[in-house]
């Protein structure tokens, strides 16, 4: 469990920086994380889109939530959890998943109605069920009345209307439990929400959850059924709650709210871009419109070099280009803009700025990771009389094409650009939390990273990594048996001088519609050998189809040349869908990287502006990591983009995976620079979705 | 539940983050404006010096000095701009000029797009008015005249989609006006416009010449940012 540290500093800087989440819809949630009272849930939602963050701290022990609101109705949460003295004195590291579903609305007398499970995969300490219904009663009063099973049905239950409860099949680790939902005891709760003030909130409920685990193992005193809380407003995306628990106990909890919709700054606050530059009249420049410059030889190449300074001041840069006296193409790499439409805006008031008055028709085709992937050909004419008006408009009168389906001339290298170097020296810090074994353990070091690109899409690419302080190398882990994946302690406790990765990787286009990698060398921190991928994706596609192969030799844990024995061909068929409104779909099926054969399905929920929830299943036929059984991987994750909290544009995100999964089934290799992400921003769904940017 | 190990790549992303603490030659974006950006930021420079130089709390230049001394140390157009949300009196030097849209950058690089004298655009304020449509409205406004128009400002938002919020604005004839700015007299026509949205109404306000150009303005250019105060100290 690595990067998790990283996700919450962003999660926390982001929320710092931001501050503007809209407030958290019908008062707060629960120390679960889920939407509801103290203990209890309640059929409430967060707005849609909107990522809650809980820390709870009280008897009992720890919850650390993260809840994603996927759809307007459906609320998902991943949770780390510590219980306090569970294990013979020890504590009970743990990680869950709760889905929350809201069924009904409120409408006239009747009360909105939601159904949920909690840790309904994972090791079922919180494991229950529940049907809640929540009703306004005055505008400022709310009252939630349920059933709840499991742990909510463990005290006080009025009977098990769907019989009993059977025995989890695996203590640790267990599959999805869907044999145990709303089963053995049921029992009622009730509570109550009043917004006393503006920014207070004052609660109360009813709970049957017994804490049986806690009161026998961990002195957990449960003198009453009754909670009381207290949560307070700070600013307009966070709460702190208090809670006085059961009759004896208290607890507190911390709660942020970060809604991708309300970036700090939505239009950004880089600088102003270059204005259109309209051209001269006829008569003042008739040498230049006439078009007889493009017989000159030194036209061209001055052309050039001044586009590809504007360009480079601009965060972009220039690869080739071919003018001609009507046309002009450029072939451009976008350094800065995490949104490729915004890059096409600067690219194309450059030209305005730079090119003969002839120049007439603009080609701007992207480059991403050295493969010309789509042009965008617009009239120069329409840029000169659009300019402050509606980008929509523009939009329409442009024409996106596949880059090799346009023929604009032959392309001239821009001068001095290959082969081009790259380096950097970076802190890094590697942590693993919440684990069961090692609940706390970090390293800090240093990383240098360099890019040598031979040619455009021939990169020459390593890091290095110098642990500087940490205590990975303390980590009790024991690896596995036949280990692929789950000897990543043994990784993790050589800090010294490793070479994460060091590839020789090459990107071109076989043909139309058509993309290939192939990268050699020490792929990841664990495996080298060669891989190599094809991606079948047409520029105004919503489907895109893949094929990947792999041949790779697990690394030695020095982590630096040495391999172990240990060799695997390992590939995957996969099948990417843009269902619209912001839903892709990806379906992998193939062999893993333990040899085992079996499918991913993932579905991502992302916002135009870079955020992207995704939620992820493996199955394979290795044993343990079938569909009912407990090893198969599954998670969420989670895309935050750096300029949405900096408002200054950013290629750069971060992402973190909330995994569950824990055996060597099911595990993928981890290769840089994967097709289908590297191509789709520069095609047709996403230039439409980020068109709004194009003028900014 | 032992450690997963899907994608050990948490370092490498947090390097990202904390790029700016590291070194390298991998800055994508130069920082250098262009040239006439450089150029206001430079007489800007030169005012604020002045104002350091003068040492200690001295009092912040009247708009008169500040439009003398841009005047001075910048050759074309340039407006006296106050973004009230902000307070401070500042000079914008005209950037770009297409057809009847001008683009004006502040020393701070950002910049107000002027249609006929109206707010057209702004850039790098956040909250940036994206395009407008202003032909109906510049029509009364700069013909002096009274009447109904339509008018639209665009806003981007966090799905990187313009929102349009169209107006209905009447226009109306005031008083003849006129200021004096850096020893030199601008005399018009008061002219304003009072738009209304979603039951919400703002007024700005324009003061036109018989040649009819607008020589100062007060606009409303969004929620967020809202009214600034725009002077011409050379057409």
């Amino acid at each position: 469990m690595s990067r998790s540290l990283c996700t919450a500093l962003a999660v926390s800087l982001a929320a710092v920086q931001s501050a503007w989440a809209e407030p958290l819809i019908g008062g707060s949630r629960n120390t679960f994380g889920t939407p509801g009272l103290i203990d209890t849930p309640a059929a409430l939602s967060l707005p849609d889109g909107v990522i809650g963050v809980s820390t709870y701290f009280g008897a009992g022990g720890q919850r650390h939530s993260f809840a994603f609101q996927i759809m307007p109705r459906l609320t998902a949460l991943f949770r780390y959890s510590r219980i306090d003295n569970y294990d013979l004195g020890e504590p009970l590291y743990d990680r869950s998943i709760d889905l929350h579903l809201r069924l009904l609305d409120e409408a006239g007398w009747r009360p909105a109605v939601a159904i949920g499970v909690r840790d309904f995969i994972g090791s079922g300490a919180y494991a229950s069920e529940y049907v809640v219904a929540t009703k306004t009663i005055t505008p400022t009063l709310q009252v939630s009345a349920g059933l709840g099973w499991g742990r909510l049905g463990s005290s006080d239950a009025i009977g098990a209307p769907f019989g009993a409860r059977p025995t989890p099949a695996v203590v640790d680790g267990s599959p999805i439990n869907h044999d145990r939902w709303f089963r053995g005891d049921m029992a009622p709760f009730v509570g109550v929400s009043w917004q006393a003030s503006e920014k207070l909130t004052l609660k109360a409920e009813y709970s049957p959850d017994a804490y049986v685990e806690e009161v026998a193992r961990a002195g957990f005193d449960r003198a009453s059924p009754f909670n009381f809380g207290l949560d307070y407003r700070i600013g307009r995306s966070a709460s702190v709650a208090a809670y006085y628990l059961y009759g004896s106990e208290v607890g507190v909890q911390l709660n942020i709210a970060i809604d991708p919709r309300r970036p700090p700054f939505p239009s950004g606050i880089e600088k102003t871009p270059l204005p259109v530059a309209p051209r001269p009249a006829r008569a003042a420049d008739p040498v230049g419109w006439s078009g007889d410059w493009a017989a000159e030889p030194q036209v061209h190449p001055a052309v050039q070099a001044q586009v590809a300074k504007a360009l480079a001041q601009d965060g972009l840069m220039l690869e080739s280009m071919a003018l001609s006296a009507t046309t002009a193409e450029v072939r451009v790499r976008n350094l800065t803009y995490g949104v490729q439409a915004q890059a096409l805006g600067h690219v194309a008031r450059v030209l305005t700025r730079a090119l003969p008055p002839s120049v007439e028709v603009l080609v701007l085709t992207s480059v991403a990771g050295g493969m010309p992937t789509s042009s965008v050909t617009l009239y120069r004419s329409d840029l000169e009389a659009m300019e402050n008006a509606n980008s929509a408009a523009l939009l329409q009168r442009a024409t996106i094409t596949d880059a090799l389906a346009t023929a604009s001339g032959p392309l001239r290298p821009t001068d001095n650009l290959f082969p081009r170097f790259q380096w950097a020296l970076t802190p890094y810090v590697e942590a693993v939390i919440f684990d069961r074994v090692d609940p706390l353990l970090a390293d800090i070091g240093i990383a240098a990273t360099a890019r040598y690109e031979i040619s455009p899409g021939l990169v020459l690419a390593g890091s290095v990594r110098q642990k500087v302080i940490g205590n990975l190398d303390q980590s009790l882990r024991t690896p596995g048996t036949d280990p692929v994946r789950s000897d990543l302690v043994s990784y993790q406790r050589n800090g010294d001088l490793t070479i994460p990765s060091l590839t020789l990787s090459w990107y071109g286009r076989p043909a139309e519609n058509l993309y290939a990698r192939v990268s050699f060398g020490l792929l990841e921190r664990m495996f080298g050998g060669v891989s190599g991928e094809l991606l079948w994706k047409p520029v105004d596609s919503r489907l895109a189809l893949g094929a990947e192969l792999n041949y790779v030799q697990k690394r030695d844990y020095e982590q630096r040349f040495g391999f172990l024995d240990y060799t695997v061909v390992t590939g995957h068929a996969s099948a990417y869908y843009d269902f619209g409104g912001g839903f892709t779909g990806q379906l992998d099926v193939g062999r893993y990287l333990a040899g085992d054969w079996g499918t991913t399905v993932s579905v991502n929920r992302e916002f135009a502006n870079g955020w992207r929830i995704g939620a992820f299943a493996t199955f394979t036929d290795m044993p343990g990591s079938g569909p009912g059984d407990a090893d198969f991987d599954k998670g969420l994750s989670l895309t935050i983009p750096i300029a949405w909290t900096t408002g200054k544009p950013s290629i750069a995100s971060f992402t973190n995976t909330f995994g569950m999964g824990s055996g060597d089934g099911g595990s993928r290799l981890s290769v840089d620079g994967r097709l289908y992400q590297t191509v789709r921003k520069s095609h047709v769904g996403d230039l439409y979705d980020g068109w709004g940017r194009f003028w900014r | 539940m032992t450690a997963k190990a899907r994608l050990p790549r948490a370092p490498f992303i947090l390097a990202v983050a904390l790029a700016v603490a590291g070194c390298g030659n991998s800055a994508e974006r130069s920082d250098s404006g262009s040239l006439a950006v450089g150029m206001v930021r430079n007489l800007v420079g030169g005012i604020s010096a002045g104002r350091t130089a003068a040492a200690e709390p001295a009092a912040a230049p009247t708009p008169d000095q500040i439009a003398a001394e841009a005047l001075d140390s910048f050759a074309g157009p340039l407006m006296l701009v106050v973004l009230e949300s902000q307070g401070a009196t500042t000079v914008m030097g005209l950037y770009g000029e297409n057809g009847n849209m001008r683009t004006y950058a502040l020393p701070s690089e950002q910049s107000i797009i002027l249609r006929d004298g109206i707010l057209a655009g702004t850039r790098g304020f956040g909250f940036d008015v994206m395009s407008a449509d202003t032909d109906a409205v510049a029509a009364l406004i700069l013909a002096r005249k009274e009447g109904v128009a339509a008018k639209v400002q665009r806003y981007l938002d966090a799905d990187n989609v313009e929102r349009p919020l169209p107006m209905e604005c009447t226009v109306s004839r005031g008083e003849a006006s006129e200021f004096e700015i850096a020893g030199k007299r601008y005399s018009g026509t008061q002219m304003v416009e009072v738009c209304s949205f979603q039951g919400q109404a703002v007024g700005s306000g324009y003061l036109v010449s018989a040649a009819g150009a607008v020589l100062a303005s007060r606009q409303w250019i969004g929620p967020e940012l809202g009214y600034v105060t725009l002077q011409v100290l050379r057409p």
